[in-house]
């Protein structure tokens, strides 16, 4: 009841969003990493394993809504006075977010990478960062019949959470077949346990090398619903052969692929819903203002920001700074911007 | 003029930005954090003191001050700050210039259009920067003299007054939208409906907040609420207006013409920044309530670099700009206002 009131109040009188944003700077001196539109999460521990992941326990705030098994949430840490986001699957079914108090990421590291790169050294000096409510729909729908999970490196997480989660719920079989680098097979005492647990489930682990087809491993008779989780390439492989045999498939995109530039790339750009192709070999602002979108032009030289917008995915390159963005989502001006990849933009 | 090497500015200039940008990070974040965290305590203090006024009358001259300085903090180191892009690259939805509003009359988006890009933009050119004597006030003999320049300088009064009222109405000034034929040279970016519409919704806000509002929710305290927001805006008004009077129009800022600065190379832009403004010097404190435009010709050069970096940078610029044998404008503060006023007056006639 007081809370519309206050945040009507904000929007009119105090020119923030909600009460919440408006005294986000005098909670922080009590609660600090508090923000208003995201929950508060301690970092309780950060630990380094192979292949260059990181796995994080995060205990998040007593308002935070328990999750399903194979959803992701966005997580916000401030590197260097930056906040950055970037969405992770959850690692941890909900019983053992009840069991424990505790949400668990596992991040596969990119020395290449604006956010992961940061991320370990990031979290060693701020306690505390945030998250989002979770979200996505990738979560298992397959109790009455057989399924199969196929992953790859980190697209392992959704389905650690989804196979602790259901495999008490199904009597069907449930079977994971895991790529990895060779040795960068994650958790792989808590398949085995599982195995040891349930006969219903099995586990095979690969790596790409030695088994180049992904899908040779998947029991057709059964017909199985696939779920796959992976780099964009492994899961069209994967996808274009549940078509082909009309298998029920399901999928979970968390990489962006990020070709190599030349002036000549075309990339799609999603504004409001619609799509538009755009090339690298001219700023965006003038590319939109050719198809007659509504941008403002100022100065056209980065000063003004007049041109200024949301990104909300993707990679543009700076041209006053010749400095490539982060992919999550940013503020930034179209007169300067050049693609480097396919973009979302809100204007 | 023919003796500075442009292109040595330029370059000399880009370095000291490059390098200053590439150092910005948490520091930066922290202390445009802690700025907007004193404000917010000023902000709420200030009107709780107010309440307390019947019990010790001081305790309300208290409230008008911290008021008065939560709105300068509020209007000058984090709005215009912020609003001009200079924190964007933290990602924090309070603090970027796509979202922020600030605690006074003129909509944020007006301002955004008008001072970001036009003034900006078009630093002192003749016809084309309305900041020049905001249309209301001769402060060359580019202009042509009228008999209203005669008592300019109660004209100057009036609108430091009620400055924030001036900073707000200036683009529909500009625009023409109440009184006035359009001139030929604008291109409107919104529709007069528009301006009208922002104008009245953003006034009228400040005003039932700070007249109507907080003093009925006051009850039997309302004279004495009503009286704290008025002095506290007043203050800011004064405030607001000297610093930024002292950054443009002292004798030594130059104007230029559109014709001269047709395909002006970067060079050339940041020389006519640079004569554009003036600086103030100053302790500490002075800077941050001045919004760091005490320092308004690395403001000018460098309009989206963290204000926190304009003292650190200043000296460099001085020696970037004395290597061409440019002037760098600065003086104390009563040395530069009174250099002020006396331009104000030196034009109010032929």
């Amino acid at each position: 009841m007081l809370t519309p009131v206050l945040d009507q109040f904000s929007k009119w009188f105090l020119h923030h969003q909600s009460f919440a944003a408006y005294i986000e700077p005098i909670m922080q001196v009590f609660k600090p990493g508090w923000r208003a539109d995201l929950f508060r999460a301690k970092v309780v521990d950060v630990q380094a394993l192979s292949g260059q992941f990181l796995s994080i326990s995060l205990k998040p705030s007593k308002k935070w809504p328990i999750h399903i098994a194979g959803q992701h949430i966005s997580l916000t840490v401030e590197a260097n006075g930056r906040l950055l986001t970037r969405v992770f699957t959850l690692a941890c079914s909900p019983a053992q977010f009840k069991a424990t108090g505790l949400l668990r990421l596992l991040v596969k590291t990119d020395q290449q990478g604006h956010f992961t790169s940061q991320l370990q050294n990031a979290l060693a000096v701020q306690p505390w960062c945030n998250i989002s409510l979770p979200s996505g729909d990738f979560v298992f729908k397959s109790w009455h019949k057989p399924s199969t999970f196929i992953a790859g490196g980190s697209g392992i997480t959704p389905m650690l959470a989804m196979l602790d989660q259901q495999l008490s719920n199904t009597e069907h079989q449930i079977k994971l077949i895991y790529f990895a680098k060779a040795g960068e097979h994650q958790c792989t005492n808590e398949l085995k346990m599982l195995t040891q647990q349930y006969n219903h489930f099995s586990y095979v682990m690969l790596t790409r090398d030695r088994s180049p087809y992904l899908t040779t491993h998947i029991n057709t008779d059964d017909n199985p619903d696939i779920y796959c989780c992976g780099p964009a390439g492994f899961m069209q492989e994967v996808a274009d052969f549940t078509r082909l045999l009309n298998l029920t498939y399901y999928q979970e995109s968390f990489a962006l692929s990020m070709p190599k530039l030349t002036d000549d790339n075309h990339f799609s750009v999603i504004i409001n819903k619609d799509t538009h192709v755009v090339t690298s070999n001219e700023v965006l602002l003038n590319q939109f203002e050719a198809k007659k979108l509504p941008v403002q032009r100022g100065c056209g030289i980065g000063i003004c920001h007049q041109c200024q917008c949301i990104k909300k995915s993707g990679v543009v390159r700076n041209l006053k700074t010749n400095q490539l963005s982060d992919t999550g989502e940013q503020l930034i001006q179209l007169c300067v911007s050049q693609a480097v990849s396919d973009l979302e933009l809100q204007l | 003029m023919t003796t500075i090497n442009y292109q040595q500015l330029a370059d000399d200039l880009d370095e000291i930005k490059m390098s200053t940008l590439a150092t910005v990070g948490q520091k930066d974040a922290n202390y445009i954090r802690s700025i907007v965290r004193k404000q917010r305590f000023c902000e709420i203090g200030g009107r709780i003191l107010f309440m307390l006024g019947f019990v010790q009358p001081l305790l309300w001259v208290a409230g008008v001050l911290l008021l008065g300085l939560a709105k300068i903090l509020d209007n000058m180191e984090i709005g215009h700050n912020v609003m001009h892009g200079q924190y964007d690259w933290m990602n924090d939805k309070q603090l970027n210039s796509k979202s922020y509003e600030w605690d006074i009359a003129c909509d944020g988006q007006s301002w955004n259009r008008v001072h970001n890009f036009e003034h900006h933009t078009y630093t002192n050119i003749i016809g084309k920067d309305r900041d020049f004597g905001y249309g209301l006030l001769r402060l060359s003999n580019d202009f042509k003299w009228r008999l209203k320049n005669t008592w300019q300088f109660i004209t100057y009064l009036n609108l430091s007054v009620l400055f924030q009222w001036g900073v707000s109405y200036h683009e529909l000034a500009g625009e023409r939208v109440f009184i006035g034929k359009k001139k030929p040279n604008r291109k409107g970016a919104v529709a007069h409906s528009t301006l009208k519409k922002r104008f009245f919704s953003k006034g009228a806000r400040q005003l039932i907040k700070d007249y109507v509002l907080f003093p009925v929710l006051a009850g039997p305290l309302f004279l004495w609420v009503l009286s704290g927001n008025f002095l506290a805006n007043l203050i800011r008004n004064l405030w607001t207006s000297t610093i930024i009077f002292c950054g443009h129009f002292t004798e030594q800022t130059h104007t230029f013409y559109e014709q001269d600065c047709k395909n002006e190379s970067q060079g050339q832009w940041y020389y006519r920044q640079a004569l554009g403004s003036s600086n103030i010097k100053g302790a500490r404190w002075f800077h941050i309530l001045t919004g760091h435009l005490s320092f308004q010709i690395e403001h000018h050069l460098f309009p989206d670099m963290p204000s926190s970096r304009y003292q650190e940078i200043a000296p460099k610029v001085q020696a970037a700009l004395q290597k061409q044998g440019i002037a760098y404008n600065t003086g104390g503060f009563f040395q530069q206002y009174t250099s002020v006023l006396k331009r104000i007056l030196r034009y109010s006639f032929k």
